[in-house]
């Protein structure tokens, strides 16, 4: 067995967690760990790598892009692809997600389809 | 025997003629001086001794009459005549002559000052006596002091030189005329004006001189105008002169009658003022009144659409939150929706239900999409070498699956010589993108939609791109045109419009430095025109 896909999810907002990852292991695919505090994310990165991390941007707490800094920091998760969820969407952007400057960006809302199809494709880089 | 009573008779008789001539010049106003032809002073009479303050009981017998006039011995007149020195008078005088009504006698006048207490002007007539052997024995000199007279006459004559002063220096030009219209006076200001001297225009009708000559249709109207102020009319109107230069002026003119004490009209008074200069002024004060109005007009233009742009930011600054903040929320939703729609059994009814309400939760975040690319500053412009056709046909691309579907036909022409222009390829996509979706929608029964793409050159040679997409929907009403690109101004709301399409549209064009102008006959079709530099 190839083994599921380790998904990270890092957001504030409880019931976007709860759903994504009951989507995402719904097509036992995936095995999605989800957490609301960004701390405990950056922690639970080092002690289980996952195969990737869906950070959300704005957290109350600590923001997402100093968290991937964080992560990225340290050798124990500096390899771990990161995409940004964002509910922020750029002038002329047609497609539901891109990369800016090596960053992946996933647009919140998300159909679990185009997550999918978004996580496989940065896996495969 | 009869002969001495005759002589002493005779003798008598003349002496009677003697005392009566010698009361005449005594008590004559006139002052009167006699002396012989030894030059000695036989009389000197009481106007006489007034006048120079000299008595004659001190002068009689003496040759010192000239101490009446000089401070210094010189002749007099009367010596003149005597000594017959005529020749020489003009050592002595200045304004002297022959008398005009006595043989030999001589004229001379002019100014003594301080003579008997006063200046005066004083005139001399000297007239000889002869015996009746023809021999002169005496001169007769009468003296007048004139001095008031010369004073008014002196006074008289620098008014006059004012007057004329005035008269030629003013910058009015001025004349004077008979009630016919003959020119019998003009100022240096109106000859200098035409640069005729005073002799060509005086003695002549005023309308045939060169202020007038110009214009046959001005030199009627003065030749009315000459006979209603003859009648005692005063007349003015704007005329023009040409100077000596060809050069036009404009003319105030005046007509005015000059009556004497009994109102009859002696003189008429023409008078014309140059106001050329001010109307000149008058002109370029209009003008640049106007050009303060067109200022202000532009200014308050300005300023209602920075308060516009002003409330247009403030509304985009509250939709970009408002959205991020919905935008969350719909994220939820969305994937509860489908893990609703995972686990519930395979329903047709269960399953519909949540389509329909995912593809509302898509739409609303279209709308926020919409919203916040319009709200949010436009992104940094990446500028790319474009093909046209490929960006119009990949942009048409999009909205394909519609031509089919409303039976649209769709013509494209795109003339064969087009460059590649620099500008933002995603951007400009979403700006066909909208333009066409709005040419589909006004078509839901079909028609035909044409796409032109052309080089042009606008008014100032410079290379334009120009797309027009031209539609045959349902056009725009009137009332609509000014309020397209009015952010969430739509008349599509029912089918999903937002009424951004057109909004974002222009603020990127705009970026781009472009236009885009629509064009549209309400029932017949509608055409967006969009031009964009080439550089
Ligand atoms: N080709 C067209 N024919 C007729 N009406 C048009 C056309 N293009 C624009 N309009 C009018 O201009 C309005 C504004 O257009 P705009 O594209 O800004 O908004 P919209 O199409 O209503 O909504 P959306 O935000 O989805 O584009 C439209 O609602 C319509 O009334
Ligand atoms: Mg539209």
């Amino acid at each position: 067995m190839p083994g599921k896909i380790k998904v990270l999810l890092i957001d504030d907002e409880k019931e976007f967690n709860h759903f994504v990852k009951l989507n995402l292991e719904n097509t036992g695919e995936f095995e999605v760990l989800a957490t609301e505090d960004p701390i405990v994310g950056i922690d639970l990165a080092r002690r289980n790598p996952p195969d990737l991390i869906l950070l959300d941007i704005y957290m109350p707490k600590l923001d997402g892009t100093a968290v991937a800094e964080s992560l990225l920091a340290d050798s124990l998760t500096s390899n771990i692809p990161i995409v940004f969820l964002t509910a922020l969407v750029k002038q002329g952007e047609l497609s539901k997600s891109s990369t800016i400057a090596g960053r992946h960006y996933i647009a919140k809302p998300v159909t679990t389809g185009d997550l999918i199809s978004q996580i496989k494709v940065i896996l495969k880089k | 025997m009869n002969r001495p009573k005759e002589s002493r008779l005779k003798k008598e008789a003349l002496e009677e003629k003697e005392r009566m001539l010698e009361a005449v010049i005594r008590n004559s106003a006139v002052a009167i001086f006699v002396i012989n032809a030894r030059h000695k002073v036989v009389y000197w009479n009481t106007a006489c001794e007034e006048l120079t303050g000299l008595e004659a009981k001190n002068l009689i017998g003496t040759s010192n009459h000239w101490k009446a006039f000089y401070d210094h011995y010189r002749p007099c007149v009367a010596d003149i005549i005597i000594d017959d020195r005529f020749s020489d008078i003009a050592r002595f005088y200045k304004n002297y002559r022959k008398s005009d009504c006595v043989l030999n006698g001589i004229h001379a006048e002019g100014w003594y000052l301080k003579l008997n207490g006063k200046d005066r002007y004083l005139v001399f007539d000297a007239a000889p006596v002869y015996n009746t052997n023809g021999k002169l024995v005496a001169v007769v000199e009468t003296l007048q002091d004139i001095s008031e007279f010369k004073t008014a006459e002196k006074k008289l004559q620098e008014n006059e030189q004012k007057m004329r002063a005035v008269f030629d220096q003013t910058f009015q030009f001025i004349g004077l005329m008979t009630p016919k219209g003959i020119l019998i006076q003009v100022n240096r200001a109106a000859l200098d004006l035409i640069g005729s001297p005073a002799a060509e225009v005086l003695g002549k009708p005023f309308w045939e001189a060169p202020w007038w000559t110009h214009s046959p249709e001005l030199q009627e109207k003065l030749r009315q105008a000459v006979k209603k102020a003859a009648g005692g009319k005063f007349i003015r109107f704007e005329a023009t002169h040409l100077d000596k230069e060809g050069a036009v002026h404009n003319i105030d003119f005046s007509l005015k009658p000059v009556k004497d004490k009994d109102g009859r009209i002696i003189f008429l008074l023409p008078e014309g003022r140059d106001i050329t200069e001010f109307l000149q002024a008058e002109r370029l004060l209009k003008e640049s009144e106007q050009d303060l109005q067109k200022c202000y007009i532009e200014f308050k233009q300005t300023q209602a659409e920075l308060i516009q742009a002003e409330k247009m930011a403030a509304l985009g600054r509250l939709a970009s939150n408002l959205a991020h903040e919905i935008k969350n929320p719909l994220a939820i939703n969305l994937q509860g929706l489908e893990y609703l729609k995972s686990i519930l059994p395979p329903d047709k009814a269960y399953i519909d239900t949540i389509e329909s309400l995912i593809k509302s939760n898509l739409r609303a975040d279209k709308i926020l999409k919409d919203l916040l690319s319009f709200a949010r500053p436009a992104a940094p412009l990446i500028f790319e070498e474009t093909d046209i056709p490929a960006l119009i046909n990949s942009s048409l691309f999009f909205v394909d699956p519609q031509t089919n579907l409303n039976n649209v036909t769709l013509t494209r022409k795109f003339s064969p010589d087009l460059p590649k222009v620099k500008l933002d390829y995603n951007q400009m996509q979403q700006v066909l993108i909208n333009v066409f979706i709005n040419a589909f929608d006004a078509m839901p029964q079909g028609g035909n939609i044409t796409v032109t793409a052309s080089q042009v050159e606008d008014a100032l040679n410079r290379k334009n791109l120009r797309i027009v997409i031209s539609d045959t929907g349902c056009g725009i009403k009137e009332s609509d045109t000014s309020r397209i690109f009015e952010p969430f101004f739509s008349t599509k709301k029912e089918i999903g419009g937002t009424g951004l399409g057109l909004a974002i549209s222009k603020s990127i064009i705009e970026s781009h430095k472009g236009t885009i102008e629509i064009k549209s006959r309400y029932g017949e079709g509608t055409s967006a025109i969009i031009s964009l530099p080439i550089v």
